[in-house]
């Protein structure tokens, strides 16, 4: 059941973010919480100011999106501050 | 169970760059004058233009004829086209003789099985033409003048074929396990998967389009596709990618 959850980037549209396989999502420092999946891939959102919010939020969401049903697969989030990049590594 | 979707990507059954037809002569229009090519700079008669040889607007791709063989350099070249303005300051032009100007010549090419009459050529311009005959397996005959070597930019001799026939491109995509769909820019999106490859690099494909004209319209149209696929019962594995009006995948990397 794959699970995701649709972010708005800055000038980048919406951007799905997969729920399945993290193992961590870290706010790494006032302006990036990134989430770590089993594999070792990470994706890193860079956003502005209050990291635990963010990273609170990204995590209420997840779990949120996961907690639904199977033909659920996408959940639309409005993130408390802006997103204005992502990057995958 | 490991519950396996795709998506179907229609892509080129051929892709190549051409080695002819290539054009007599061409330019950028120095002025405007109904009826007539201004380019001050252009050297038709000596470049062998002769009434009857097409003219090809690249700027707005439009199509004309030479009206009158040019007997010397420098002058206004007549065509065909009475329409005003066909020719505005600044727009790129090239000039071909007639009996190439709709051709395809490929190298290396097996055209007479890949390719059919009806089957759509998209240049590197990002214009199309229908394939009228199969000549050869390097020759295809076009609806339009879309192909030439010359001039280099734009790029009108980079091709790509799509088809329609049961030879066609269409490729299944695997999209369980993806991480995330990047909008790169106008012309790309990423994808990248959770699992990493087996020698532990990120397993990322680039998908390659026509340019995205609206903001994010390929993007978006693969996002929607995705999060379809998943909600469909298990047993639907495969999911055509709606591509949006007059948009072509023309690779994955």
């Amino acid at each position: 059941m794959e699970k995701y959850l649709s972010i708005p980037v800055t000038s980048a549209g919406n951007q799905l973010i997969s729920c399945n396989g993290i193992i961590s999502i870290v706010g790494d420092d006032a302006t990036s919480v990134v989430i770590t999946y089993k594999s070792g891939t990470t994706i890193d959102l860079t956003t502005t100011g209050a990291q635990n919010v963010m990273r609170n939020q990204i995590q209420d969401e997840v779990a949120l999106a996961l907690a639904t049903g199977w033909t659920n697969v996408s959940r639309q989030v409005s993130p408390i501050n802006a997103i204005s990049n992502v990057a995958v590594a | 169970m490991v519950m396996e979707k795709f998506l179907i990507f229609p892509l080129p059954v051929v892709t190549g760059v051409a080695s002819a037809p290539t054009a007599l002569s061409y330019g950028t229009a120095s002025g405007t004058a109904t009826g007539f090519l201004v380019d001050t700079t252009a050297t038709f008669a000596a470049n062998g233009v002769v009434a009857g040889d097409v003219v090809v607007n690249i700027t707005s791709g439009g199509v004309t004829t030479v009206l009158t063989t040019p007997t010397v350099d420098g002058d206004n070249l007549a065509i065909a086209s009475a329409v005003v303005d066909f020719f505005e300051t600044g727009d790129a032009y090239r000039i071909m003789l007639a009996a190439d100007a709709n051709k395809l010549v490929g190298s290396g090419t097996s055209f007479i099985s890949d390719v059919s009459p009806g089957d759509v050529v998209l240049n590197g311009n990002e214009q199309e033409a229908t394939v009228v005959t199969v000549d050869s397996n390097t020759q295809l005959t076009l609806s339009a003048p879309i192909i030439s070597t010359l001039p280099t930019s734009p790029d009108a001799d980079t091709y790509y074929i799509y088809s329609e026939n049961d030879n066609d491109g269409d490729r299944l995509f695997n999209i369980s396990g993806i991480a995330t769909v990047e909008y790169v820019g106008a012309t790309y999106c990423t994808v990248s998967y959770i699992d990493r490859t087996l020698g532990g690099a990120l397993n990322d494909l680039n998908i390659y389009h026509t340019t995205d004209t609206s903001a994010q319209e390929f993007h978006n149209a693969l996002n929607n596709a995705l999060v379809s696929a998943y909600e469909t019962n298990w047993r639907d594995v495969v999911t055509d990618l709606v591509l949006p009006q007059g948009m072509r995948i023309t690779v994955i990397t």
